[in-house]
């Protein structure tokens, strides 16, 4: 036995002995096809090891204690085209240098296509988006996820609510999907399900957006999944896309160094973009002293590093940042902590954490005459309602605790096989407090000060498990299988305790209020999962087919509709390996998918008729809450897609999909007739259906690329277009201002509304009031919230070699807002152009003798007009048309051009280099850059993307004393150590 | 047989995961605050119900008040005025002039009906539940039955199909015309009787007499004065409200927010003998507002206060009322005048005594300041041909001096509230 020991001791040694003395070591630097200049960061691998290093500074790597051997070795680098080389590894050291050719058109980035599903642009099946968001947070600032997606992917419409920072963002995806749910996206970070609901209590119409939690700084990439054909296997929601951020993750660290630190610093300023006019509202002046000039800092600090066995990425950031109107500030502080392993050559572990600490402070406006523009907008003189101090000193912050982890497993126990695991949580806490201080008189409130505190805890976990098998069926053809199963758990618990009549000002704990008016508790709890499978052919890297279906189940399902089942299946040829195609187009593919998916019914849809506990001066009672059907079962969404990518003489590209998207078994709340006494709501039955189609172009240009000088052009374009097919039997649905509305024939959400034909006059030629007929019959369509062509035009520009310039601007056309903004100003005084019309008509019947001038107080001072003479029938008319008590003169074009992003950057590593300070300071940069420059609009008022009721209500495109989006500048310097 | 071994495999495998699914998905904890309709089955329950009945009639009366008094000429809205009114809703209320979209409307329809369905859906749950205390069955049933009653008394008084024509329909019935809706309410009342004590049955009965004098059936009414109604000193039958559950008058006419002020001719009344003010409490704005016209609201109520559905001074007023028409009629007070009866009234809040000869006028001035401020002026305007709103003139708001605010009242104003569209689209029955 001691023998047998002894033998294999020396086996091992030998063994050992003999590896170690066949190992070699590879050399080499990576330059840049176009300006030879060294790429730093550039990660080189030997496939299927874990050998691997990064270039560093100089564009140098060295990989050493490599088996001697044939190896295939790759070189990628974000941003340019992948290299692969076969390469003689002896004892020794062995030398190779790689150039590395810029991708222009990204054809190369992975990214994801489904779920379990990542391929390249080349060869994907579906259309893709990816927002680099790494490269462009890199000199510019963002505050939000939102703000860096605005205008960056075609047919996505990414826009706020209002201009407050910190508040609810509304995503409109391509045609809008079906015509249920809240018709967001879903969002994941890093494979977990985030949660992306406006929460905290109300100011005006305006919430806090949870999605402002999430810090931009973090994040390297946005994938978008913008239908039913490419999320198919999302199953249930995944209808209106689904949005996959994946975050910063630790590079191999070069020769020399152990890691990366840098540190990116900002400074900045919101302001009000655009003046209110006196043209326009008599006290135009008031609401602009409303507004300051916020201040903005940012400081982020990031280390990363890793070698060929274990990666980290860390960051520490902190924001805080002032809105416009005084009480509108965010403070987050964010921390993320990314690790990956490669324990062996068959496992690899990743593990994401990110904790964030967001307190977000929202004013009154909109709907609200507690707000600063709803008490400097609607009557000639300001601060009627509520004093401007009270106003100041009205308090409603959301401080929310949140983390969102993931860990992922993969394992490849055999060629072509992969196991992948992935748990993730995204837990929350928000406390949410709404003060008026007893110091102070609001509108509505006449008692002692008035507290409210919210908390609501969310917990939201989602799990993945899938197993791919990758073989060859022949050398030309490539089968890839994969099945999988996704559960997603979702609870979430809120309490609301609301006291007034505080015993003195000079404390505002809330038991310090002496009497109770709100005590409110919920609980929710909504679980779905789902089982996938997919078949994928490849032949030849020239003809790709998938197909696939998910089975989903739902605790929202109705108990009559247990599972549903959603397929898929897409194709497409790469032409330009056919050999048919000029020499000038170097890449050609068409591609075509179709897919369904669905959207869940409410949580109590399916259930009968559910009651609720309701306080009353009588005791609580028993009251119906919700009124249900059994039979409910999600609505459908399906979506065939056609599209091609092109690339032409290598710098210039093009991507085009057209689709078509029909929902059916919409859901639609059958409104029961009030004398059945069942008004507690609507009933739920799978009775709609709404069809949409558009097309999105995406074109790229470098028509220059030098060592000094690259110019990076691009332009998107999006039409879509929809219209409601069917409600069954339901009447038209409308918004709480009765305008949106849902009605077969017309588009999602457009404005119907009666119409306004002029004024009628007496016998004597006198005005007697608007022609207007408050019937059905005489609604007609005056457009709809939504552009019919959106798009934006990009330009990227480096020159001097360290310089660089970039711009975004951002148009929509084919869009109207409904300025009740206007309306209601018209209606209390404050209307300049309508004042002047009264005057005009001063003594006729009905109309005021006198109106408001331009100082605000009453007046006569126009000279009346002669009724009968054309200058009083068109006074008249004019008047009429804008009268108040119709929405008809206020619906607005609202087409606009809009300067959204500019910047200007220099690039200090080169003088760093030549002054030989990089051993210090590895690279520096300042940039100047501004957000929202410059606006051109037909819209009356100062900003048309804007909405009263915030991001999630039936009510859209309405500017009802909004607080516009801000004009922001920010100064940001990087360094990097 | 490799083949049938692998697809038996992956068979099972889906089966589990499937059944598996479909368990894990319908292991959803249930909600807290939501009760299942077929939960409410017991005994147990049922003072639970019948606390949503009267939680649902308290929400309605305080939306209904203010709503009628809009539309009377005990409140206007004023927009002009230092009251800074703004609602469109309330506008059309008080110019009569009343879209089937207005919300306002529409909400205190739905409300009102949602109250109706309430009171006869737990007289159908009582039914089928078998009682071990019989009182808790008792009072459930005279509650459903009065607040039946009374909803039919109010669906019948304000609301109707066109401007003039009363009546509204019933769980999806074609419209029922006022007089059907008001035998209803009294089969209702009558029922409620037959389950009530002394002192509820002194409400109900007060309850019938009103619906009398709704119709000017002074006969009627004074059949039931003469029975158990509420005398002087017995408690009112009122709406409650809290902080929880507020009195919208508050924050619609009153001290928190006054989209609808009070007429001028309050003031008067407390100008003419200040200790009107004892029992109209009302407030002039102190804010600069847009121009010097005094307008005023209604201080009585807080956001918890009470309103009154009918109380002994009420009833005092129909005796009255009656007793001006018929000297001779029996009231059920052996030797009461119209005066005294005023005059007790006018006493219960220290007000000096009339001295005058009461007539019609006189007890409408009485009633008119007696019960303002819940809902009843508007059908004493009409019962007595009294109305504001008359179609083609030219109305001035009260701030006109100043704003020179005017409107052209249409040529058929609404003397009710109409039947919204909500109904009219919805009921397959309505015509």
């Amino acid at each position: 036995m001691l023998k047998k020991l002894q033998m294999l001791f020396l086996f091992v040694f030998l063994l050992s002995t003999s590896i170690y003395a066949q190992t070699g070591t590879i050399t080499g630097k990576v330059t840049d096809a176009n300006t030879s200049e060294p790429l730093i960061g550039v990660n080189i691998i030997l496939e299927g090891t874990t050998h691997g290093a990064a270039t560093n500074f100089d564009g140098n790597f060295e990989i050493s204690g490599v088996p001697t051997g044939t190896y295939n070795l790759m070189a990628n680098f974000i941003g340019f085209k992948s290299y692969e080389s076969t390469i003689e590894v002896g004892t020794g050291s062995t030398s190779i240098n790689i150039v590395l050719s810029e991708d222009i058109l990204g054809l190369e980035d992975v990214v994801v296509t489904g779920i379990a599903s990542r391929s390249s642009k080349a060869v994907s099946e579906v259309a893709i988006s990816r927002v680099n968001a790494a490269e462009l947070s890199a000199d510019k600032s963002y505050n939000s996820v939102s703000q860096l997606l605005t205008s960056k992917v075609s047919g996505v419409s990414v826009a706020p609510s209002s201009g407050n920072v910190g508040g609810g963002v509304r995503f409109v995806v391509r045609s809008g999907g079906g015509l249920n749910g809240s018709g967001q996206p879903v969002i994941y970070i890093d494979g977990v399900r985030i949660d992306n609901n406006q929460s905290g209590f109300g100011a005006g119409g305006q919430n806090y957006g949870t999605l402002s939690d999430i810090n931009p700084e973090n994040i390297a990439t946005i994938d978008f999944l913008k239908g039913p054909a490419a999320a198919a296997l999302y199953g249930t929601s995944g209808s209106n896309g689904v949005v996959l951020i994946t975050t910063k993750s630790g590079q191999i660290a070069g020769a020399g160094s152990n890691m990366n630190v840098n540190y990116k610093g900002t400074i900045g300023v919101n302001s009000l973009a655009n003046e209110y006019d006196s043209d326009k509202f008599i006290s135009a002046s008031d609401a602009n002293s409303a507004f300051r000039d916020g201040q903005v800092q940012s400081h982020d600090v990031s280390i990363s590093g890793g070698n060929e066995f274990v990666r980290y990425f860390t960051s520490f950031n902190t924001r805080d940042e002032e809105g416009t109107l005084p009480q509108n500030a965010q403070n987050r502080q964010s921390i993320q902590a990314n690790f990956d392993a490669f324990p062996s050559d068959k496992v690899s572990i990743s593990v994401n954490t990110a904790y964030a600490l967001n307190t977000v402070n929202i004013p009154q406006n909109d709907n609200n005459v507690q707000g600063w523009l709803g008490n400097t907008l609607l009557f000639p003189n300001s601060y009627l309602f509520t004093d401007s101090l009270a106003i100041a000193n009205y308090e409603n912050e959301s401080s929310t605790n949140r983390f969102i982890g993931s860990a992922q497993f993969n394992y490849r126990p055999i060629s072509g096989l992969n196991i992948n695991l992935a748990a993730g949580m995204d837990n929350s806490d928000l406390r949410a407090v709404d003060y008026r201080s007893p110091l102070y008189q609001y509108s509505g409130i006449n008692f002692q000060g008035q507290k409210n505190i919210f908390n609501r805890q969310n917990q939201q976990s989602t799990l993945d498990a899938n197993v791919s098998y990758r073989f060859e069926i022949t050398p030309e053809i490539t089968s890839n299988t994969v099945v999988g199963t996704q559960l997603f758990n979702r609870k979430f618990k809120t309490t609301q305790l609301g006291r007034q009549n505080f015993a003195t000002s000079l404390v505002s704990d809330i038991q310090s209020a002496s009497q109770i008016n709100t005590t409110i508790e919920g609980f929710g709890h909504t679980r779905s999962a789902g089982i996938f499978a997919q078949q994928e052919l490849n032949y030849d890297q020239t003809y790709f087919v998938t197909i696939g279906g998910r089975q989903d189940f739902a605790s929202a399902f109705g108990t009559d509709t247990p599972n549903i089942f959603y397929p898929k299946a897409s194709a497409a040829i790469r032409i330009d390996k056919l050999g048919v195609l000029p020499d000038a187009i170097d890449f050609l593919k068409i591609r075509a998918a179709y897919g369904e998916t669905g959207i869940l019914p409410g949580g109590n849809d399916g259930i009968r008729l559910i009651w609720s506990a309701t306080p009353s001066g009588h005791g609580t009672g028993g009251v119906p809450e919700s009124i249900g059907n059994p039979e409910i079962k999600p609505e459908r969404i399906k979506e065939l897609e056609l599209g091609f990518e092109a690339s032409i003489l290598e710098n210039y590209g093009i991507d085009f999909t057209y689709y078509i998207q029909k929902a059916e078994d919409s859901i639609i709340g059958l409104l029961n007739s009030p004398s059945t006494g069942l008004v507690a709501s609507t009933s739920p039955f799978n009775i709609g259906a709404i069809e949409g189609s558009g097309f999105e172009v995406a074109l790229n240009a470098t028509p220059i690329l030098s060592r000094d000088y690259q110019l990076d052009l691009s332009a998107i374009v999006s039409y879509s277009e929809n219209e409601v097919t069917d409600i069954g039997d339901a009447q038209p649905i409308r918004d709480g201002f009765d305008l949106n509305t849902i009605q077969p024939g017309l588009p999602r959400s457009a404005y119907y509304t009666f119409e306004v034909h002029g004024a009628t006059f007496d016998g004597s030629g006198n005005y007697t009031g608007p022609d207007v007929q408050f019937t059905e019959a005489n609604r007609v369509l005056l457009g709809t919230p939504y552009p019919e062509y959106q798009g934006s035009f990009s330009l990227d520009f480096r020159f001097l070699k360290n310089f660089n310039i970039f711009a975004l601007v951002e148009y929509q056309v084919g869009i109207s807002v409904y300025n009740n903004t206007q309306l209601f100003a018209n209606s209390f005084g404050n209307g300049a152009e309508y004042e002047r019309l009264k005057g005009l008509l001063a003594g006729t019947p009905g109309v005021a003798s006198s109106y408001y001038n331009n100082d605000g107080d009453p007046s006569t001072n126009i000279t009346p007009l002669t009724p009968g003479t054309d200058e009083y029938i068109n006074a008249a008319n004019q008047f009429a048309r804008l009268t108040p008590t119709a929405d008809f003169g206020y619906i607005e074009e609202a087409d606009l051009v809009r300067l959204r992003e500019v910047s200007i950057r220099y690039d200090f590593t080169d003088l760093l280099n030549s002054a030989d300070l990089t051993q210090y300071v590895k690279n520096a940069s300042i940039s100047f850059s501004g957000n929202n420059l410059w606006l051109s609009s037909k819209y009356g008022n100062v900003d048309p993307e804007v909405n009263f009721a915030g991001a999630r209500s039936t009510s859209r495109g309405q500017d009802f004393l909004t607080l516009p989006q801000p004009r922001s500048v920010f100064a940001t310097l990087n360094i990097g150590f | 047989m490799k083949y049938s071994v692998k697809l038996l495999t992956l068979i099972l495998i889906s089966t589990f995961t499937t059944i598996s699914c479909s368990d894990w998905v319908a292991d959803a904890d249930d909600p807290i605050d939501e009760i299942i309709d077929e939960t409410l089955t017991s005994e147990e329950q049922i003072p639970f119900l019948e606390t949503g009945v009267l939680a649902r009639f308290a929400t309605t009366h305080d939306n209904l008040s203010v709503t009628m008094d809009g539309l009377s000429d005990a409140l206007q809205f004023d927009e002009g005025g230092n009251s800074l009114a703004t609602f469109p809703t309330y506008a059309e209320l008080d110019q009569g002039d009343i879209t089937f979209d207005n919300n306002s409307v529409d909400g205190v329809y739905s409300n009102l009906n949602e109250m109706r369905f309430l009171a006869d859906d737990l007289i159908r749950r009582v039914g089928e539940v078998t009682f071990e205390d019989a009182s808790v069955r008792e009072q459930a049933l005279y509650t459903a039955n009065w607040v039946g009653g009374l909803s039919r008394f109010w669906l019948g008084s304000y609301f109707g199909l066109t401007p003039t024509v009363k009546g509204a329909p019933i769980d999806d019935s074609d419209i029922i015309p006022r007089a059907q809706l008001y035998t209803q309410a009294i089969d209702k009342y009558d029922e409620a009787l037959t389950h009530a004590s002394a002192a509820q049955a002194a409400i109900v009965n007060s309850l019938k007499a009103q619906l009398h004098i709704a119709t000017n059936n002074y006969a009627a009414a004074a059949t039931v004065l003469q029975g158990n109604v509420l005398e002087e000193g017995d408690a009112p039958l009122q709406s409650l409200h809290s902080l929880e559950s507020t009195n919208i008058w508050y924050n619609s006419a009153g001290e928190g927010r006054t989209q609808l002020n009070v007429h001028q001719r309050f003031a008067d009344y407390i100008a003419a003998e200040p200790t009107e003010a004892n029992r109209i409490e009302i407030s002039p704005f102190d804010e600069v507002g847009s121009g010097a016209t005094i307008t005023y609201y209604y201080a009585n109520y807080q956001l918890d206060s009470p309103i009154d559905v009918v109380t002994w001074q009420q009833v005092a007023l129909m005796r009255a009322e009656i007793l001006v028409d018929n000297p001779a009629a029996n009231v059920g007070v052996t030797g009461a005048t119209a005066l005294g009866l005023v005059n007790a009234v006018r006493a219960s809040h220290g007000i000096p005594a009339f001295a005058g000869v009461v007539d019609i006028d006189v007890i409408l001035e009485e009633r008119d300041k007696e019960l303002f401020a819940t809902g009843i002026r508007v059908l004493d305007q009409l019962r007595t041909d009294n109305f504001h709103l008359e179609g083609g003139q030219l109305y001035s708001v009260p701030s006109s001096a100043v704003t020179g605010n005017q409107f052209l009242i249409v040529a058929q104003p609404w003397e009710h509230l109409p039947i919204t569209s909500r109904e009219r689209n919805n009921n397959p029955n309505f015509e």
